[in-house]
């Protein structure tokens, strides 16, 4: 079961928050297809966030196809989010790519501004995707504030 | 499991609502009111068999007496002074019992803001005054009704064929029904009061010193008030006080007495021993035709106790009436 | 059943009776609340939130113009709704277990003993503790308790989570809201700092000397607000549009306004944050009220009201 923490001064808005950390588990395999994931109450009860607001994240997922609600039942998780799973190629070119960011004298914001131009180019054609692929917590202030 | 137990469980018996809300809010003044009676009672017994148990050995000593009472002459003049001076005390329960209502039950609501939380709960604010007043009333009642009872034990002794006492402050109030009279009126009046100051401390005094003054006042004019008997004689010698008196009763109250000139306008009774030291012998200038005396039958007893406890009835209605308008002014 | 948890049409409130002047704490509030929103009633001190809720709560009478809850005047609604006061009154003689037994009887019917008992139980409070020997959280525990409890379609709070230590208010303010959405209660919260309530309300009035000033669901109230950042002169390039406040910053400026159509190329727009449109209006006392359709009173429902008062 995943838990949401909900970063209140991140200024991404709180449904995003949720959509983007149910997709970092998804990524991460915490969550996988099948699983269930927290009821509107739980959510609410732990994080003392909207009601509508939950709601709200679990149509977005519901409307990527990601998750399902079964009436009654719950909401459940229908496909996983592979591509940058743990130990995925991927994900390793990128590790080495910021190891040698790094030695070269970047720091943490640096590489944080070069990551989301480059991601601003390749994915400046696809609209509403800034949401989709935005994983890492640095760069989500930039995403959020397109959405 | 065990704090949920204990939040279940339940004290209080059969009270239901407002009723067990209000009796558990003044529980303290309940059990002190309470504890008033059982203790007067007890000294009430203690004095009564002390009298029976000690009877008088002598009476009309000359300087102090050599066996005495936890001071007093004997246990008898003990229980009569302890009656005399609980019939003045039972004039007092009006005091305490406006005092307790203004105060402690309704306006430390208003001051302390605990009336927000009542008021928005399902029963209404006119019900929360409904149900502190009947609560007041039926406590108050159960609260004088033994002590008139305690006070007529007490004086049981001293109570011969002749009865004289009834119309004395303190003695008439404590046959019951106008002191219960007064005590309900103290119950609206300490509504009313605690309504309009809303303050503890100031709507206790105010409305104890309302609720003493109602009996003090009345007591003062009771029987000037109520018409009195009067019977009235040819010439001036036959007159009361000289032991040929005209037998008007001897538990009668008698409240005026003298004469009654040509004219019709009466004098007082020394008007003919001013003149001349003695009040058979009247001056001719005086032109006295007849004698009368103003009294009270012991009859009237009964009729000033129902119109008393009327009008003191009328009124605490009134002041209810009065404390449920100010209430729907101040709540919506 | 209606769908308006609370209706305000022109209402006014004078303290201290018509010979003081301006003695206003409330004055011309009109507004609409639809049911099972979380409301956010916020402003400055003194701003007249507290009388705002307590005309709701039925224990004030306005002075002009009427307030409808339910559907029904305030005095007909007393089962229905629950209210907590600023400062959380309950009786210092009874224990917390007396005052829940006090939940219970005052409002038969309604009272759901075991939520009450859950929420008093998780703040690790005995039951056989007076109320007077209780902090002030703690106390704020038990009222909530008291008004949860009664299981209200109508939650009135002013101020509710002031005396709570941060995990306490997490943790509440978390059960309040899992509740509510449960039972589609409507809630307001007053408080005078926005805070954690930006994240649990969705539906804000902002209050500021006795006028609402902003009032909508808060989706539509940032949508109805840009911030744009631009080098030209204020005057020209926002003509057109509300500006609520504007600074400059270096050679440019940054202002908060209400577009009225497309704003003027070459200024960067942003979609400014629930806080940044509050301080904004609450720098700029001057800046017009907007309520959007949804808080806006419906004329027919007014007339009602004002029939129920009448």
């Amino acid at each position: 079961m995943v838990e949401y923490r909900i970063d209140r001064r991140s200024g991404v808005a709180t449904y995003l928050q949720i959509v983007q950390q149910t997709k970092q588990a998804l990524r991460l395999g915490l969550l996988e297809p099948g699983d269930q994931l927290p009821t509107a109450r739980e959510v609410v009860e732990t994080t003392a966030i909207n009601p509508n607001t939950v709601l709200k994240a679990y149509r977005e997922l519901e409307r990527e196809g990601l998750v399902e609600a079964r009436r009654g039942l719950g909401t459940f998780v229908r496909r996983s989010l592979g591509a940058a799973a743990a130990g995925s190629p991927l994900r390793s070119e990128l590790a080495a790519w910021a190891s040698r960011a790094r030695a070269s004298g970047l720091d943490r914001d640096d590489v944080a501004a070069l990551f989301a131009s480059v991601l601003e180019e390749q994915f400046a054609e696809r609209p509403g995707a800034g949401a989709d692929e935005s994983g890492a917590g640095q760069i989500n202030e930039t995403e959020g504030d397109k959405a | 499991m065990s704090a949920s137990a204990t939040l279940r469980r339940t004290s209080g018996g059969r009270l239901r609502g407002p009723y067990w809300t209000t009796v558990r809010l003044h529980r303290p003044i309940l059990w002190t009111g309470l504890a008033l009676v059982i203790a007067a009672a007890a000294v009430a017994v203690f004095l009564r068999v002390s009298a029976a148990a000690f009877p008088e050995k002598q009476w009309n000593c000359i300087g102090a007496c050599p066996d005495t009472f936890l001071g007093f002459a004997s246990a008898s003049v003990l229980l009569e002074t302890f009656a005399d001076f609980f019939a003045v005390a039972l004039l007092f329960l009006p005091l305490l019992i406006g005092a307790v209502v203004a105060g402690p039950m309704i306006a430390r609501e208003l001051e302390s803001g605990t009336y927000r939380l009542a008021w928005t709960q399902s029963a209404s604010p006119a019900r929360w005054l409904a149900t502190k007043l009947a609560v007041a009333a039926i406590a108050a009642t159960a609260l004088v009704l033994p002590l008139v009872g305690i006070f007529q034990f007490l004086r049981a002794p001293f109570t011969g064929p002749v009865n004289r006492g009834w119309v004395q402050r303190g003695v008439f109030e404590a046959y019951g029904p106008v002191l219960i009279a007064y005590s309900l009126l103290a119950v609206a009046i300490g509504a009313l009061v605690g309504l309009l100051v809303r303050r503890t401390l100031p709507a206790m005094a105010i409305a104890g010193v309302v609720s003493l003054s109602m009996p003090m006042a009345v007591g003062t004019v009771r029987w000037d008030v109520f018409p009195v008997r009067t019977v009235t004689g040819e010439g001036s010698g036959l007159f009361v006080g000289a032991g040929r008196a005209v037998d008007i009763g001897r538990d009668s109250f008698l409240m005026q007495s003298g004469y009654v000139t040509a004219s019709g306008e009466r004098l007082p009774y020394n008007a003919c021993w001013r003149r001349t030291r003695d009040m058979e012998t009247c001056p001719a200038d005086l032109n006295i035709t007849s004698w009368y005396i103003d009294f009270h039958p012991h009859s009237h007893f009964w009729w000033v106790t129902f119109a008393e406890t009327a009008i003191m009835l009328a009124l605490a209605a009134a002041a209810a009436w009065a404390a449920f308008r100010l209430l729907r002014r101040s709540a919506v | 059943m209606t769908d308006t948890a609370i209706e305000a049409a022109a209402l006014g409130k004078r303290f201290g009776g018509p010979s003081r002047s301006g003695g206003w704490a409330l004055r011309d509030c009109s507004f609409r609340l639809p049911a099972a929103s979380i409301c956010a009633v916020v402003g400055p001190n003194g701003a007249g939130k507290s009388t705002l809720l307590a005309h709701a709560a039925g224990l004030l009478e306005p002075t002009e113009g009427t307030v409808t809850v339910l559907g029904a005047h305030p005095s007909a609604t007393r089962e229905r709704i629950a209210y907590v006061a600023q400062d959380k009154p309950l009786y210092p003689q009874l224990t917390v277990a007396e005052t829940l037994r006090l939940g219970l009887e005052l409002n038969p019917g309604r009272w759901d003993a075991s939520l009450a008992e859950r929420i008093v139980t998780d703040g690790d409070l005995d039951p056989r503790a007076r109320i007077r020997a209780l902090s002030g959280g703690q106390r704020t525990r038990v009222a909530l308790a008291l008004a949860l409890g009664k299981r209200p379609e109508l939650l009135l709070l002013d101020e509710p989570m002031a005396d709570l230590d941060p995990l306490a208010r997490h943790q509440l303010m978390g059960t309040l809201l899992a509740e509510a959405a449960e039972q589609g209660t409507t809630v307001v919260m007053s408080s005078h700092i926005l805070g954690e309530l930006a994240h649990a309300c969705d539906f804000l009035l902002l209050v500021g000397e006795g006028r609402i000033r902003l009032g909508g669901a808060i989706d539509d109230l940032v949508a109805a607000h840009r911030l744009v950042t631009g080098r030209g002169p204020l005057t020209d390039a926002l003509a057109p549009h509300t500006v609520i406040e504007s600074r400059a910053t270096g050679r440019g400026l940054t202002a908060l306004i209400r577009p009225a159509g497309p704003v003027a190329p070459g200024w960067e727009t942003a979609e400014p944050s629930l806080e940044d449109i509050l301080l904004a209006h609450l720098r700029s006392p001057d800046a017009p009220a907007l309520l959007t359709p949804s808080a806006s009173v419906r004329s027919g429902s007014s007339d009602m009201s004002a029939a129920v008062t009448g």
